[in-house]
């Protein structure tokens, strides 16, 4: 369609007034991040540092604020009882803190809490693909008594939320000793009836004939799945790889229930005990908040598209 | 003969099936049926299940006390999300189905939050939304508007974590609608377009009724979503949720705070129903006006 010139003038706007909407946020924490303590609410956006000294006649001197006033400084020199009238611009100058970065780190593990969402996340991930694929090949290609019913029951239990099912997991877990454990938090989550689900319908669309041959040739089962099914699903794999490995590396109600040693504590769950103990210290807490997205915002740039189109094969909701 | 084939089919079969059927025997069938079951039951963790009928529906529904109406309506309450994060979230796949020069960067921009933890997002909002130093307040203070204490006033604190739910909730419906425009073939605008249909016509005579399953399915799993937020009202009440409480912060409360495993079912499956009955209502609602269209 062809656009007039205003139409693409007002179109740029809506889309810089989205743009806004969505980056605020980011500058915001990421400015907050690298203020200096004091200066966290000076409401700037950019991180200012206030010098402690100030040259007089070529004499280093130490200087306190006594007041801010617009543009200038009142401050005392030590030492004197001499009041001066300074401009802002000799008192301030633009420095980054990272500082804040080194003690939401130091404070708080998040190498290992990375390391912890890393493992919970890929376990989830691979043990899904193996169980969810046997499953949908088996549902998909194979025949055998009670596999219709069996899929119908899966079926329905799509719709049922997943706080219906975390009380009776919580107690199993509980008898078998598995609370406060990585494998408490990872076995659940080795299964799911929606990656079953989504990967029997998208077996279903791969041509018969291909198998046929195969079988002539004297593959089984386990050998069409493997050397068939398996290669030419990529897409498929991907996007509930994809789905898994962000549900997981996201998710919060489940591992926040399991989960109470400090060690073991995946990133949101960390992150959300680093929120309550350092209540209001803004500097630090978007620090931390920094520190914990930049690896998903990293692995959204590097796999953009693999990711995009992940979601939408599999509707992901975060 | 071929009663050995069926069993050596049937044998295959439940082979493959093996590893994902004991998970959905364990960790999706098993519990639904046992959380139904002890949903009838008083049992505290500590001590032996007693059976108690009803008691625990009764005393939701009935008993001032459980306050479940006051959490049934904030779980309503946060259903507003679903219509705004679909508006913004068309409008923005409108915009980047224009494919105007810089649209790979506005597709980074709007698509981003899809992937971020609610977490971190929950408390970056948590500042912006703070009472005294909050960049909304400075806004609303710049137009002139008085403080509004978003996280602490027990009648804003819905409406403050909604707006933080719509910021992260609209990535997703935006990835989806985006899809679902490109979907839609050129030749379809271009007849129009000869017919002298402008582009406010093209958009709610073509764009929108084609959508009709995308916003079927936003509508349904962002429903779903609403009525199970937790991260965001945990982390920005800093616990329990204070006037933002709703159905799954209290099943989190009453199960694994005070362990009260059977009510906390209880209110769980009250949960499913109510999700299937919009569900439900909201298909009839989507298929009839489908039908007039």
């Amino acid at each position: 369609m062809k656009r007039k010139a205003p139409t693409t003038l007002f179109l740029y706007a809506l889309l810089l007034a989205l743009s806004v909407w969505y980056v605020v946020p980011f500058v915001w924490a990421l400015v907050t991040s690298l203020k200096h303590p004091g200066m966290v609410f000076d409401g700037r956006w950019i991180p200012y540092a206030q010098k402690r000294t100030i040259t007089v006649n070529g004499e280093e001197r130490e200087l306190r604020i006594v007041e801010e006033r617009g543009d200038t400084f009142l401050v005392r020199m030590s030492g004197t009882e001499e009041l001066r009238e300074v401009p802002r611009g000799e008192i301030e100058h633009v420095s980054p803190n990272w500082k804040n970065y080194v003690e939401a780190w130091n404070i708080v593990p998040f190498g290992r809490y990375f390391l912890n969402s890393l493992l919970v996340s890929l376990c989830m991930t691979l043990g899904q693909l193996v169980t969810c694929s046997l499953g949908g090949y088996a549902f998909s290609r194979l025949e055998f008594p009670g596999r219709d019913a069996i899929f119908l029951l899966y079926l329905a239990t799509l719709m049922i939320p997943g706080p219906v099912l975390t009380v009776p997991i919580y107690l199993l877990l509980r008898e078998y000793h598995l609370l406060n454990s990585y494998q408490g938090v990872i076995l659940p989550g080795l299964f799911s009836a929606y990656g079953t689900f989504l990967l029997r319908q998208f077996f279903l669309t791969i041509p018969r004939d291909l198998e046929d041959a195969a079988q002539i040739d004297g593959a089984g089962k386990f050998g069409v799945y493997l050397r068939i099914i398996l290669p030419l699903s990529g897409p498929a794999l991907a996007a509930l790889a994809t789905f898994v490995f962000i549900g997981s590396w996201n998710d919060f109600f489940w591992p926040s229930i399991v989960l109470t040693d400090p060690g073991m504590l995946t990133l949101p769950v960390g992150l959300a005990h680093f929120n309550d103990i350092y209540l209001f210290e803004y500097g630090r807490l978007m620090a931390g908040s920094m520190i914990s997205i930049a690896p998903a915002i990293l692995m959204y740039l590097l796999f953009q598209r693999f990711i995009t189109r992940g979601v939408v094969m599999t509707g992901l909701k975060g | 003969m071929t009663k050995n084939r069926t069993l050596r089919q049937t044998l295959v079969g439940y082979g493959f099936l093996l590893p994902n059927i004991v998970g959905f025997l364990l960790f999706t069938l098993g519990p639904i049926l046992f959380s139904f079951l002890i949903s009838f039951f008083d049992w505290n963790l500590f001590s032996n299940p007693v059976f108690v009928d009803v008691a625990n529906y009764r005393t939701m529904f009935t008993e001032e006390g459980s306050r479940f109406w006051y959490y049934f309506g904030n779980s309503l309450f946060f259903l507003v999300v679903v219509p705004l994060q679909m508006t913004i979230a068309l409008g923005a796949a409108y915009l980047l189905n224009e494919n105007l020069r810089g649209t790979l960067l506005f597709k980074v921009i709007f698509f981003i939050p899809v992937v971020l933890s609610v977490i971190p997002v929950a408390i970056i909002w948590g500042y912006i939304l703070d009472t005294e130093n909050g960049l909304l307040n400075a806004l609303l203070a710049s137009l002139g508007v008085g403080k509004v204490a978003w996280l602490f006033d027990s009648s804003w604190v819905k409406t403050g974590i909604s707006l933080m739910v719509v910021w992260q909730g609209s990535a997703f419906s935006t990835i989806i609608y985006y899809a679902a425009l490109q979907g839609i073939p050129d030749q379809l605008y271009e007849v129009a377009t000869l017919d002298g249909a402008g582009r406010w016509k093209q958009f709610w005579g073509i764009t929108m009724p084609l959508l009709t399953p995308t916003h079927f399915f936003l509508g349904i799993t962002g429903m779903i979503g609403a009525l199970q937020i937790f991260g965001p009202i945990y982390v920005m009440t800093h616990g329990p949720g204070g006037g933002a409480r709703n159905l799954i912060t209290e099943v989190y409360w009453k199960g694994y705070q005070e362990f009260q495993m059977g009510y906390a079912s209880a209110m769980s499956w009250v949960l499913f129903i109510l999700i299937l009955f919009l569900s439900v209502f909201y298909w009839k609602y989507l298929s009839k006006r489908a039908e007039y269209a």
